[in-house]
């Protein structure tokens, strides 16, 4: 097991040197939120900081062009047309920068469901392309529940190289060939007499997440629940319907595909959707199954503690990370509600 | 009795009557979530008023078709006023808990004046000074330091509308003086405002909080934004349609925003998108003369028409 | 990149001749372009395509001509929403994406050598003509065929003139039905689930199929469980809004199933083992 230092006036040297030669994706601090973007330049990464929003869009982003489509007039015929269609998948290599462990976890998740008896080319190209540096949670806070999703702050589940915190920086923990090129000889240096200084910051990281609750195990109490209207309104009466929960989370991959065109010319595109939207389910005769918010909440904690789980032994579609109890804007806690299921649902 | 016990008793007396109340739960310690009192055992959970920063009138439009009670500050009773103005809710159906307010804590201002606000074990509110207890530490900060900013430069910390009053009503005194951020950036030329936009809407992820957080919005499904029927925003996530969507979304709310800063506050990026809003207000204040959200027989000026307006003058622009 | 790799793109098809079947269905009769890929088209009664109009979006359509009449794929298309308005205003010579076959098909293996019943309504004769014309086409591996169809009005009886012929040749019995009572109409006057507890056909080595607009197939499950037909003998095809029709984007699911991969098509069993969320 390599095992190297990066002390933390490297970090932007060392972040330069990945921007040579791949796209690097890290949480960016502005306005105190730290979110995951693509690094310019000279840009300030925030490790320190839980990312607001998940690292998902290295993989998966919030926009994704399938291709561009033009018709094409015959000039000798204006009446007949032809449609030329160009896709472009991706090609540059990239790495995520400060991935959480729940991060790392969420590409997980989102792999059966992408990679799977269908595959998505456009994920694919970026995923077999993608390295993840995570860091490990040394400081997880009050609404961080990994642990109860399978995970924990310091979980190296779908990561290459390993940031442990210490006081002055980062040992560095190699978990594949591909986290091992990363580890640039004038950057990184000997661990030192570091690792009791990160055993620590772990035990207390997992301590404090020791009551973690479980999400796993709510499949039967949901069932038994499916019917019971009058719980669904209660957990869902404050839900804004906004989208800020399925785009914060790690695991949520649900998305649309619409045509955007202007005049002869256009792209059809793939982009970021949400279950709690009234759209979600509409159809153009008019009915939408879903139509009260309660079903649509109802089919949203279905299918991330029952349906995935069912078809995914038992693993469930939530990564523990918090950040929709941490931004929802109506107070929603998910855990909560998983808690509620569990012991009404008896 | 302290203020949160008389706003118990007071709903306790009327819930028999109403279908639910609208109130606020200690559910985070930070700030209270949105609670939906249906039974006396649900009393338990209200929330210090110092933490109660939701705006319950954003559920109204829903709920309109039962009976409601709904505790409101002086903002939110503003848009309480709004939403009747448009005849969006009736008041008949409404019983309204005035709660006067001496403001409430932004969170954000919290986790600016600590770096573990995240690991908050409990926060209590004494004279002026709020304690909080975090897993390895303890901090005693300023009240003053942590109110949301709307609160400082509050004109109605009373109700406007109630159909009884929780406590005393505060005494409006002088509203402090703070530099104001809508000044300031009055002060910045076309471009510079321009690059301030363009940046604020690069960190935006569309994730329509700040609409369906507003009490305004009631459009729901059928939001110009969704539309698929006619194109006239692309779903692409880039600057322009984030920017078409918030300069749409500012106009449909000109002379109905009260201001209440709920779309600011739901925003995960914090984005300082109130601003642009109170711009807007400014402009109708001065071209109007009006303000929304105080009088519940007023008409939006933008949602009438006469042929000689008394209150638009010429303007240099 | 080839079709085949990626799910996402679509086969550009020429459309040869567009039918007009009622005031607001028209049937497209397509080819692809592509003609080695055309040749090679290979699909089941049942499987869907989604058809892109270009700048529009795509909308799912069941394949509406049987595999055993491959000279051009057939979409029947009611005009509902903005997909649809456009693509009716294409004609022959106009060109539209096509990704398919997707989704499963109607078990029509298990169906030879029984009695079958259609029941449809509207549009939902659309899907049933598939499985209806490859019976046909393969007569003698079927015992009775009878077609029970009805809809608002006699000009929204889509099919009507193919359906009757059918009958003429003797090849399937036929009731045909409508809502509500006109002139031009001497026959039935009802609603499609009545005639068929009137007609009580024998469950008895019989397959019943129906589709239809959702409360029509509600009253007509209801019916045909009534009438003692057992839960693997009733299939039915399930609508939900669809974007990528290969599983992937998640929009379609009722419970745990997709229907875009576990369906169109279910049987009454299937059905039961799904949360009702119709």
């Amino acid at each position: 097991m390599s095992l190297a230092f990066l002390a933390r006036e490297k970090l932007p040297a060392w972040t330069e040197r990945l921007r040579r030669d791949m796209a690097v994706f890290a949480p960016i601090l502005k306005n105190g939120h730290a979110t995951f973007r693509a690094v310019g330049p000279n840009e300030f990464l925030d490790l320190d900081r839980i990312p607001v929003t998940s690292a998902k869009l290295t993989v998966f982003p919030q926009t994704d062009i399938l291709f561009s489509f033009v018709i094409k007039k015959n000039p000798d015929d204006l009446t007949q047309t032809d449609i030329e269609l160009k896709s472009n998948l991706a090609e540059t290599p990239r790495v995520i920068l400060g991935a959480r462990p729940c991060d790392a976890r969420g590409l997980l998740l989102m792999d059966p469901v992408f990679d799977g008896k269908v595959k998505d080319p456009y994920y694919l190209a970026r995923r077999e392309r993608t390295t993840v540096v995570a860091l490990a949670c040394a400081q997880p806070d009050r609404a961080c529940f990994c642990p109860g999703a399978g995970g924990g702050p310091y979980d190296t589940a779908g990561a290459d190289l390993m940031l442990l915190p210490v006081q002055d920086g980062w040992l560095a923990q190699a978990l594949t060939e591909a986290g091992k090129k990363l580890l640039y000889d004038d950057i990184f240096e000997a661990p030192g007499d570091r690792q009791p200084q990160a055993q620590e910051l772990r035990a207390k990281a997992e301590a404090y997440l020791a009551h973690a609750p479980d999400m796993r195990g709510a499949e039967k109490p949901f069932w038994r629940l499916f019917h019971d209207e009058e719980f669904w309104d209660e957990v869902t009466a404050g839900c804004l319907r906004c989208r800020i929960c399925a785009y914060l989370c790690p695991a949520c991959t649900c998305f649309t595909i619409s045509d955007e065109e202007q005049g002869l010319r256009g792209e059809r595109i793939k982009t970021w959707d949400h279950c709690m939207s009234y759209m979600f389910t509409q159809e153009a005769s008019g009915h939408n199954p879903r139509s009260p918010k309660a079903y649509r909440m109802r089919n949203r904690i279905g299918h991330k503690f029952c349906y995935y789980p069912e078809q995914h032994a038992g693993q469930v579609s939530c990564t523990g990370c918090g950040r929709c109890v941490r931004s929802c804007p109506a107070g929603i806690d998910i855990r909560r509600i998983v808690d509620k299921i569990k012991r009404k649902g008896v | 009795m302290s203020k949160l016990d008389l706003l118990r008793e007071a709903i306790r007396a009327k819930l028999p009557e109403l279908d639910l109340v609208l109130a606020w739960g200690d559910d985070a310690p930070l700030r209270a979530a949105p609670l939906f009192v249906r039974s006396e055992d649900d009393l338990t959970r209200l929330a210090h008023p110092a933490l109660c920063v939701t705006n319950g009138a954003v559920y109204l439009y829903t709920l309109r078709s039962k009976k409601i009670g709904l505790v409101v500050k002086g903002c939110d009773s503003r848009s309480v006023i709004q939403l009747l103005q448009e005849k969006l809710v009736a008041r008949e159906s409404l019983y309204i808990f005035g709660l006067p307010c001496d403001g409430v804590i932004d969170e954000r201002k919290i986790g600016q004046e600590i770096t573990d606000a995240g690991r908050t074990v409990s926060l209590t509110i004494e004279e002026g000074r709020v304690r909080v207890r975090t897993t390895d530490n303890e901090h005693v900060l300023d009240l003053d330091a942590v109110l949301a900013d709307r609160c400082l430069r509050c004109r109605y910390p009373n109700p406007l509308i109630y159909d009884e009053l929780v406590g005393e009503a505060i005494a409006v005194g002088e509203t402090p003086q703070e530099p104001d951020d809508l000044d300031a950036f009055e002060n910045l030329s076309l471009d510079e405002r321009h690059e301030f936009w363009m940046e604020t809407m690069r960190r935006c992820i569309r994730c329509y909080a700040c609409r369906n957080a507003c009490p305004m919005c009631v459009c729901r499904a059928h939001c110009l934004a969704d539309s698929r029927s006619q194109h006239w925003l692309s779903l692409e996530t880039n600057v322009s349609q984030k920017w078409f969507f918030q300069v749409l979304h500012t106009l449909h709310l000109a002379g109905r925003c009260t201001e209440c800063g709920e779309c600011e506050r739901a925003c995960p990026m914090g984005l300082p998108i109130l601003l642009m809003r109170r711009k807007m207000n400014k402009e109708i204040k001065e071209l109007f003369g009006y303000e929304a959200g105080i009088d519940p027989t007023a008409t939006p000026p933008l949602q009438t028409f006469s042929i000689e307006e008394d209150k638009i003058w010429e303007r240099e622009l | 990149m080839s079709a085949l790799l990626n799910p996402y793109l679509p086969s550009i098809a020429r459309i040869l001749n567009v039918v007009e079947e009622t005031p607001d269905i028209k049937s497209f009769r397509v080819r692809l372009c592509d003609e080695q890929a055309m040749e090679a088209f290979r699909f089941e009664p049942g499987q869907v395509a989604q058809i892109s109009v270009f700048g529009a979006g795509e909308a799912t359509f069941v394949i509406n001509s049987p595999p055993t009449r491959r000279e051009y794929l057939q979409f029947t298309v009611l005009r509902v929403g903005e997909v649809t308005g456009r693509l009716h205003m294409l004609r022959a010579g106009d060109k539209l994406g096509l990704r398919g076959p997707l989704g499963n098909w109607f078990p029509y293996q298990d169906m030879r050598g029984k009695d079958v019943v259609f029941v449809g309504g509207g549009i939902g004769m659309a899907p049933l003509r598939t499985l209806l014309l490859y019976m046909v086409d393969n007569r003698s591996e079927y015992g009775r065929i009878r077609v029970i169809y009805g809809a608002r009005g006699p000009a929204n009886l889509c099919f009507r003139k193919e359906l009757e012929e059918l009958r003429e040749a003797g090849s399937i019995e036929l009731e045909l039905m409508v809502d509500q009572a006109s002139l031009e109409w001497s026959g039935r006057v009802g609603l499609v689930p009545n005639l068929l507890l009137e007609l009580a056909p024998s469950p008895e080595n019989c397959v019943a199929i129906t589709c239809g607009p959702p409360i029509m197939i509600q009253y007509t499950l209801a019916a045909l469980e009534k009438l003692g037909f057992k839960d693997e003998n009733v299939v039915t095809t399930l609508e939900r809004r669809m974007k990528c029709g290969v599983g992937l984007c998640g929009r379609c699911n009722i419970g745990g199933a997709l229907v875009c991969v576990d369906g169109p098509v279910f049987t009454r069993t299937q059905l039961k083992a799904l949360p009702s969320e119709f």
